[in-house]
């Protein structure tokens, strides 16, 4: 936070997104196209987790909102035939004032009643998915979403338009993102994370930035959702499950909150993990879980700031050779 | 609504509401003492359905010698966690939230992994089996009974924790955990014997209501759930605002699901957590923070 | 009418009565010292003026408001800014960002343009950097601003807490206990900074302090608690010589050894 050098935000942060942007140029591969629009999904949905934990606060219904928003947006497109474009917005605003509500209600005190509320809301939202099928399809979902309108009299819905969208979402959040912790947006969020009640004496309304934070984190879940269905042509309820809140959590923490980088890093790794590991033959993806949960309490005990933690504590003990206590920043410590 | 029905429906929402409770105080116990936010703790309760499903289905234990070994054996995997997992992040929710759900995860994955992905039955004992008449209705035997253990395990731990030493210290160390270790209690005692109490409680609904429902690796989840929407509910670390909350949403399980169905029971049960917090935002009986 | 009127306040702990019916008037302009052994309720008055306690009873009233019952944010915004005893900053955080997050309330600069980023913002980003570094400076701990707080010296710390509660620009300055641990030497220097500018904003300060000697030459009227209740007030000189005083203070040395005030 707050101490990424300038020039990786000023040249790593252009060239990989020229990088991504040459891509397809590069190869026709689908597979790695398809690879990384999966990727990047994941990348927006873990800085939104990781925004919300900026302020010392767990989300843990982050999927649900990616649901909130895929469902707002499918629905106003199929049954109501809107453009596709306005609904893609639309998700983003109607997620974002889902945690409004949500954050007026649980935010307002200390402790941890605002992680097991979302926890709580994740497993409310797939309940009322399912059971309204009338308007949600219940659990069978809906199927047939058509890809997103024209832009320009270009027609999308193949493989690189999609790619191209959600390099286009990973940009966006990534900029709000470095803005965010370049200004003093991000200095309130961390004082509060710091010292909740020494930020409040200095006049900061600590549930109201709280509340920011998670809309803000909300509008891009629903943004990625409402894409999602289109990329998916296909939702339902497990979609967007508990379970799925929790890789993004895990993804986070892997990577680091620490940094801008953690939920790049984070997910790519996470994400490639099983990718690899079904190469194994006679792989059962029971194990999944198990991986899963002991990288995540390894990581907590041994690296709490996680792998971006981890590197810049080892490149700035070599830079220098003063005390380095203080410069760790636990995930919501 | 007959009155067979209602009586039906009123065992019904104490059973359920009874068995959240017994889940619910061990993770209120938990966070009051360590505060530590075990989301692994419906794992606990998974464990002890398990335990007295190998020890009685495939073992051929009668079902007390199984329910004593299960719930003892999860106690005491519930202390192994406590003192190797949990033990560096008491007094820090968050970082202690997020190793219980890598315990979660790999609990349920390696349940799985032993047992499979199936409902495994378990066989209840001879005095469970049968049919009394109440005013018309019929009622199982085994949710009497069940719900006569629970009642005294509930009544037990308050006795525990009001009038004996132990529960006295642990009442201290909750309260303030530097100055309970000042005045030269051993908190790591306290908080293994809180653990220990807490994962029994939840192996022992597990294992009652086994032989009631079936046994599977995912059985925890929702109880594990509703069991934080209770502590919620009735205020964190209030141990009567626990049994009340729980008993709450047990009514509105055991009565919403005859005419809505299950999950709108459910719905409900989150949109009354949602109006509650509204009004009273530490809950029914939680403590205004200091 | 006084800047802040506290009346009739008592607050109960379990059994304990930390404040006892109590009547404070703290004046524009002045710098008033609350003093007392400890245990007296100092910390506790400023808790319950800053927002952090509710009182049982009584009232408080800041430019003729009533405070009771406002959140900490809500009675910062009205001018109020205190420190704190103990862990009084933001201690990951570099020195120059800890004033940054005390211009909160003066910054000026909203949400959006904050998020967009544009000249304007950076214009005014760039004058608040000037303006941190100017009341670091002051401090003399201007070659500092880029250090982790939590490496700073224990004296530093001490006067950077105060140094972001003055860069929230407040009208009334709570002050609990700001130079303990200081040797006389750091006391002196510092607390000449403080009241040079505090009389140049006219800021007024209510300076909470166990050790009396320490500050008495900086104060225009002193307030003297003991359990609670409030046993003097007046201006120095008087205070000095009240045998009340002298007995609450000899009492406490004789039982814990505290330092007492210089006859």
């Amino acid at each position: 936070m707050l101490k990424d050098n300038r020039w990786t935000t000023h040249i790593v942060l252009p060239v990989i997104a020229a990088l991504l942007i040459l891509f397809p140029l590069l190869t026709g591969n689908k597979y790695y196209q398809r690879t990384i629009t999966t990727l990047a999904i994941a990348v927006v949905m873990t800085s939104g987790f990781r925004l919300v934990a900026l302020t010392g606060q767990l989300s843990i219904a982050q999927a649900a909102f990616m649901g909130v928003g895929a469902y707002c947006s499918t629905l106003l497109i199929m049954k109501l035939g809107w453009n596709t474009w306005i609904c893609f917005f639309l998700a983003g605003f109607a997620a974002a004032l889902v945690a409004l509500i949500v954050g007026f209600i649980t935010l307002r005190i200390k402790e941890i009643y605002f992680a097991i509320a979302t926890l709580a809301l994740n497993e409310l939202f797939r309940l009322i998915w399912v059971e309204w099928d009338t308007l949600f399809g219940g659990a069978a979902g809906i199927v047939n979403i058509p890809s997103p309108a024209p832009i320009l009299g270009i027609p999308l819905g193949s493989v690189v338009s999609f790619y191209y969208i959600a390099v286009f979402l990973l940009f966006s959040i990534t900029v709000v993102m470095v803005r965010i912790e370049r200004s003093r947006i991000g200095l309130i969020f961390s004082s509060i994370r710091e010292f909740d009640t020494l930020a409040a004496s200095l006049g900061v309304n600590l549930m109201w930035e709280k509340v920011k934070a998670f809309m803000i984190a909300c509008f891009f879940a629903g943004m990625a959702g409402a894409f999602f269905a289109h990329l998916q042509h296909y939702i339902s309820p497990v979609d967007f499950t508990l379970m799925d809140s929790v890789m993004f959590l895990l993804y986070g923490v892997v990577g680091g909150v620490g940094s801008v980088w953690g939920p790049a890093v984070g997910c790519t790794i996470m994400i490639f993990i099983p990718v690899a590991l079904r190469l194994i033959p006679n792989y059962n993806p029971v194990v999944e879980p198990l991986i899963f949960g002991g990288i995540l309490i390894l990581v907590m005990r041994f690296c709490p700031d996680g792998l971006v933690g981890l590197f810049q504590g080892l490149v700035s003990s070599w830079k220098k050779t003063g005390p380095q206590k203080g410069e760790k920043e636990h995930v919501a410590a | 609504m007959t009155l067979q029905m209602f009586v039906q429906s009123f065992i019904n929402s104490i059973l359920s509401g009874g068995v959240l409770i017994l889940i619910a105080l061990g993770l209120t116990i938990i966070l009051g003492i360590m505060k530590v936010v075990n989301f692994a703790h419906g794992e606990f309760y998974m464990l002890g359905g398990f335990g007295i499903w190998w020890f009685s289905a495939e073992q051929g234990l009668n079902f007390t010698l199984a329910l004593i070994l299960s719930v003892i054996l999860v106690g005491l995997l519930g202390v192994t966690i406590e003192r190797s997992l949990f033990k560096p992040f008491r007094e820090k929710a968050f970082p202690s939230l997020i190793i219980s759900l890598g315990i979660l995860l790999m609990l349920r994955a390696a349940t799985q992994l032993s047992f499979g992905l199936v409902d495994h039955s378990v066989p209840a004992p001879e005095a469970f089996k049968g049919l009394i008449q109440i005013s018309g209705a019929f009622l199982s035997k085994e949710r009497l009974i069940v719900i006569c253990i629970t009642l005294a395990l509930i009544i037990g731990l308050y006795g525990f924790i009001k009038f004996t030493k132990a529960g006295l210290a642990m009442r201290a160390v909750a309260d303030d955990l530097t100055a309970a270790s000042l005045q030269g209690m051993n908190v790591d005692r306290i908080s293994s014997l809180a653990f220990f109490v807490g994962s029994v409680l939840a192996a022992t609904a597990g294992c009652l209501t086994g032989p009631i429902f079936y046994v599977s690796p995912n059985m925890g989840a929702e109880p594990g759930m509703m069991a934080f929407v209770v502590i919620v509910l009735g205020g964190i670390g209030s141990i009567s605002g626990t049994v009340i909350a729980g008993l709450i949403i047990g009514f509105i399980e055991g009565f919403g699901s005859i005419p809505f169905g299950t999950s709108y029971a459910t719905i409900m049960v989150y949109v009354v957590l949602l109006i509650t917090l509204i009004f009273k935002p530490m809950g029914l009986l939680g403590h205004a923070e200091r | 009418m006084s800047l802040l009127e506290a009346g009739e306040l008592s607050i109960r702990f379990g059994g304990l009565m930390a404040l006892d019916r109590l009547d404070i008037q703290v004046e524009e302009g002045e710098i008033l010292g609350l003093i007392g052994p400890n245990g007296a309720g100092k910390s506790t008055f400023i808790n319950v003026v800053s927002g952090l306690n509710k009182p049982s009873t009584g009232t408080i009233t800041f430019k003729g408001e009533n405070i009771v019952g406002l959140r900490l944010d809500q009675i910062a915004s009205r001018g109020i800014i205190r420190t704190f005893q103990v862990s009084n900053l933001f201690m990951s955080f570099s020195v120059l960002q800890n004033i940054q997050v005390g211009f909160h309330l003066r910054s000026g600069i909203g949400f959006w343009s904050a998020l967009l980023g544009n000249s304007k913002t950076r214009q005014q980003e760039r004058v608040l950097q000037d303006k941190a570094m100017e009341i670091l400076d002051l401090f003399k701990m201007g070659h500092l601003s880029h250090e982790i707080t939590a490496n700073l010296p224990h004296g530093h710390q001490r006067e950077l807490g105060v140094a972001m509660a003055l860069a929230a620009e407040p009208t009334l300055l709570l002050l609990d206990e700001p130079v303990t641990g200081m040797i006389a030497e750091e006391t002196l220097h510092f607390m000449n900074t403080v009241r040079d500018i505090t009389k140049r904003k006219k800021t007024t300060v209510l300076l909470i302090e166990h050790d009396m000697t320490a500050v008495m030459g900086y104060c225009d009227r002193i307030v003297v608690l003991n359990f609670g209740r409030k046993i003097a007030e007046g201006p120095p000189e008087e205070i000095k010589k009240n045998q009340e005083v002298i007995t609450a203070y000899l009492g406490e040395k004789k039982d814990a050894q505290n330092p007492g005030p210089a006859s």
